[in-house]
């Protein structure tokens, strides 16, 4: 067990303000300091007014997940001490503003706390909006933060205007110092960095961060979209990278027009995305089907959010699973890649650009609102592993005859065939300007050329043309290593799963472990076509087979056990809470009871 | 009818093709007599002679009769899903703006289901030319009512008569921003090839209604025979108002250019904004060092 872990819960009403940003503030701190951080937060989809959290974790080592019970409770007002202060694990304590709020009686003697007389301390350095800086510096002073670290959090996030940061600067050495003058040496909690300070290299950023910098990687010069929760931030940062590298970011009127606007700029030889929520790819999905027939690479991103419908906005779900899968009019097969972390969100955005590219499709990319919203320290991207798979252009040189309809000749039919059938389905594809590679991108059914033809021999080649198209990706599959595993490979328990549950899994698995339950676990990142070998026979000679995932009907595991007809262990969560790693490890010993019985 | 066209200078070197080496061996699928074979042909006649080699010009469509025009062109062609050509449009003239981009379609694919879209690319001046073959019905579901269709008309649909006033699809631009609004008719091919070439040569958002009649649904053409007209001589297409007071003449229906004026394209905007942005080299390196701790 590392000696520094410790899990700390910010709660507040946000029409007070800062309460996320008082959070981000600490965790940067704890990871400029050389620590591990994990953050996860809940806010209202209100702008103003409403119930906000904030969870960090921080430790020596990585951390997996945001932590089930906390050490340290920051209540900013009554309802988060009436709401949380049952979280609070034996010697842990709270801290709540004193002008504002009372812990309730029973608490008692169980956990230590402190008041801190917020207003009144902003009162006297006559800054009314200084309780958040106050706050972090007396946590600074109650972890053993260095200093000088959070001064340089606190320039590099609020330092943009002068007067302000002055102000800033001195609501922190305030709460700095009120608590070494007043709680300090009662304090049982030090997060005191590790020798050293700052030991590896390591990036702070969130999973809608990563991505965009992936999709920059990726090679993406292209996008258009709308504003939605929670995946507006990748517009508005890409709406700041693109024209610095010749690329183009439009805010559409629409997803519907997003979309569209996509596949124009894909057609012209732009590598194009957009990236939305379920709301968003629900109005994308006539379109979607237009990609997978026009034979078009486009990547969407779908930043997964707790429905149907409006739902809610701002909380966490996997429910897009199906949508991604199998939204469209008849069978419009597209891949569909799921990251498990804010760092994979990089390497597999750069994974999807390269598999639409190459296969001519569209691609969604199932992110969700927690990893889009979660601080995280990473490992460096390594450039490296970045290696960009160029779409198949159609080479006129190859070709017999390739002047027909070109320039200075208007005579003869047209010889390039867009659509061609080719062994693994895949045609090369002209873009304007290519002088004899003119067609027509063509919703309809189609001759090789792209003429409509609605024969029912034309319709059937073309189903097998787009289906054999994408089973290539299976081979990618295992070339790029697109899953994760890990555990005991012999284990007679498995976990299947997707996306970013792995982090609770991890931390349950090896608890579960050190108590000599086994688990073997495999996350595919490749959801469709689905890699059917690989996970037949990783859960071939498994007697339990665990799919957790954050939606009703278990969308995945039902797929698995109508793909292998094999009983599945539903662990299914749907409040609009990431997965807890307590419920996971529950599941397994209920397995491991289970089998016990069984034998 | 029409003054000379400014002239300015498009992407591409001229190349000397005939109209008939710009029609590809995809056969229309149109009705006998259709307005939109007029349309086509005035097409290839201007593309011609504006010397637009194919394989620089892209023409995305929507869905409904006129959206099969791609098709029948030796140039790039984008068949969308249905009211959607717009965005499309935008999308390949973003991408690459050095190409020639003209959307078509008919009036539901623009006035019904793809209307969102229209203000927008208009605001924008995308620099794209739009032709909508606009014949008050839809054809291709066999002769519903469409935004265009008159008071009153009894349809399949509108068995009682229609109560859902037209829109004005020329208010509708010029009031969205459009560059470049003109209007044509199918049966005067000689106007109609000066005003395709004009709305392609004007640098912006150009919006061409051509009135083309369904014969097979809404046989409209004696009657816009009877009231279309030239724009009087006096008007003046820098004018926004002379050309909004004879968009919204209801007894006549004018054709030729209503209105023209010079604003930076979209694509031109957006080079502003790279210029602005760019700051010297640039590196994923440098991206991520933002994110070092």
């Amino acid at each position: 067990m590392p000696q520094v872990d410790l899990t700390v819960r910010v709660g507040g009403d946000s029409a007070a303000g800062g309460i996320v940003t008082t959070g981000e503030i600490v965790a940067r701190i704890a990871a400029f300091s050389g620590l591990e951080i994990y953050t996860t937060r809940t806010i209202p989809a209100e702008i103003k007014g409403g119930h906000v959290m904030f969870q960090l974790r921080a430790s020596e080592e990585p951390v997996y997940s945001q932590g089930d019970d906390v050490d340290v409770l920051i209540a900013f007002d009554q309802e988060s001490i009436d709401n949380y202060h049952s979280l609070i694990k034996p010697n842990g304590f709270l801290i709540y503003n004193a002008n504002d709020g009372k812990p309730p009686a029973e608490i008692g003697e169980r956990i230590k706390q402190y008041g801190l007389p917020l207003n009144d301390l902003a009162k006297q350095i006559n800054f009314t909006r200084g309780r958040n800086i106050i706050t972090i510096g007396a946590m600074v002073k109650l972890f053993d933060l260095p200093y000088d670290k959070a001064v340089e959090v606190v320039k590099r996030q609020l330092g943009r205007k002068k007067e302000l940061l002055d102000q800033n600067l001195l609501a922190l050495k305030t709460g700095y110092d009120y608590v070494e003058q007043n709680i300090s040496q009662e304090s049982p909690y030090h997060l005191i960095p590790p020798s050293g300070g700052v030991q590896e290299e390591r990036l702070v950023m969130s999973g809608n961060q990563a991505l965009a910098i992936g999709a920059i990687a990726g090679g993406c010069r292209f996008y258009a979209g709308y504003p939605i929760t929670p995946a507006s931030d990748i517009m508005e940062f890409l709406a700041a990278e693109f024209p610095q590298i010749n690329g183009t970011m439009i805010q559409a009127e629409d997803e519907i027009a997003a979309i569209n606007m996509c596949l124009g700029g894909s057609f012209a030889g732009a590598r194009s995305m957009t990236a939305t929520s379920g709301p968003g790819v629900a109005l994308m999905v006539e379109a979607l089907g237009h990609a997978t027939m026009t034979e078009i690479p486009v990547v969407i991103v779908d930043v997964q959010r707790a429905g149907p419908s409006t739902g809610m906005p701002t909380k966490v779900s996997q429910g897009d699973l199906r949508l991604a899968i199998f939204g469209a009019a008849d069978d419009a097969p597209r891949i569909v890649v799921a990251p498990v972390s804010v760092e994979d969100c990089f390497y597999q955005m750069v994974n999807a650009f390269n598999l639409a590219e190459k296969y001519q499709t569209p691609l969604i990319f199932l992110s969700d609102q927690d990893m889009s919203v979660r601080v995280v320290t990473l490992p460096p991207f390594d450039m490296e592993r970045v290696k960009l798979e160029p779409r198949l252009l159609w080479d006129p040189k190859t070709s017999s005859t390739n002047n027909n309809g070109a320039s200075g000749n208007g005579s003869g039919t047209r010889e390039y065939l867009r659509y061609k059938v080719t062994e693994d389905g895949i045609s090369p594809m002209s873009l304007p300007g290519m002088p004899g590679g003119q067609y027509t991108a063509e919703g309809l059914e189609k001759a090789e050329s792209g003429a409509p033809i609605y024969t029912p021999e034309a319709h059937t080649r073309n189903f097998h043309k787009r289906a054999r198209k994408l089973a290539n990706a299976l081979k990618d599959y295992e070339a790029w290593k697109m899953y994760e595993t890990f555990g005991d490979m012999d284990a007679p328990v498995a976990i299947v799963g997707w996306g970013s549950t792995i982090g609770p899994v991890k931390e349950a698995v090896l608890r579960a472990q050190s108590e000599g339950m086994n688990v073997a676990v495999l996350y595919p990142k490749l959801l469709y076509p689905l890699p059917v070998e690989h996970i037949g026979s990783f859960i071939q000679h498994r007697e339990k087979i665990i799919v957790p995932e954050l939606n009703f009907t278990g969308q995945f595991g039902r797929m698995l056990q109508a793909q292998f007809e094999r009983d599945i262990v539903h662990l299914t969560r749907f409040g609009g809470t990431p997965l807890a790693a307590r419920d996971v490890y529950d599941t397994i010993k209920q397995a491991y009871q289970e089998l016990k019985v069984k034998a | 009818m029409l003054s000379e066209p400014q002239t300015i200078p498009l992407h591409f070197d001229k190349v000397n093709l005939k109209p008939n080496d710009y029609k590809s061996d995809v056969k229309p699928i149109w009705c006998p007599g259709c307005g939109d074979f007029g349309v086509l042909s005035s097409f290839y006649k201007a593309v011609s002679e504006l010397g637009i080699p194919p394989e620089q010009l892209v023409i995305a469509s929507g869905i409904g009769c006129s959206g099969r025009f791609p098709a029948f062109c030796k140039s790039y062609g984008f068949h969308g899903v249905h009211g959607r050509v717009l965005p499309l449009a935008t999308g390949i003239k973003m991408a690459r703006p050095e190409l020639v981009v003209c959307a078509v379609g008919g009036d539901g694919d623009a006035f019904s289901i793809g209307m969102g879209h229209f203000p927008h690319a208009a605001r924008r001046n995308v620099d794209i030319t739009y032709i909508v073959m606009d014949n008050e019905i839809y054809g291709l579901t066999k002769g519903q009512a469409s935004p265009t269709s008159p008071l009153g008309l009894e349809k399949k649909s509108t068995p009682y008569g229609n109560v859902d006033k037209p829109l004005n699809p020329l208010m509708l631009a010029l009031a969205s921003g459009a560059t470049w609004v003109g209007r044509g008719f199918s049966s005067k091919p000689k106007e109609m090839t000066e005003l395709v070439k004009q709305a392609i040569t004007h640098k912006g958002f150009s919006f061409l209604q051509i009135y083309s009649p369904c014969v097979t649904f809404y046989d409209t053409y004696d009657h816009f025979k009877q009231v279309t007209k030239p724009l009087p001589a006096d008007h003046n297409p820098s004018d926004k108002g002379s050309a909004m007071k004879y968009a919204m003449d209801d007894e006549n229906l004018f054709l030729g250019i209503y209105y023209q004026e010079d604003r930076p394209t979209y694509d031109d905007a957006y080079s502003g904004i790279r210029q602005k942005a760019t700051k010297g080299a640039y590196s994923l390196e440098q991206v991520m060092g933002k994110y070092r701790r």
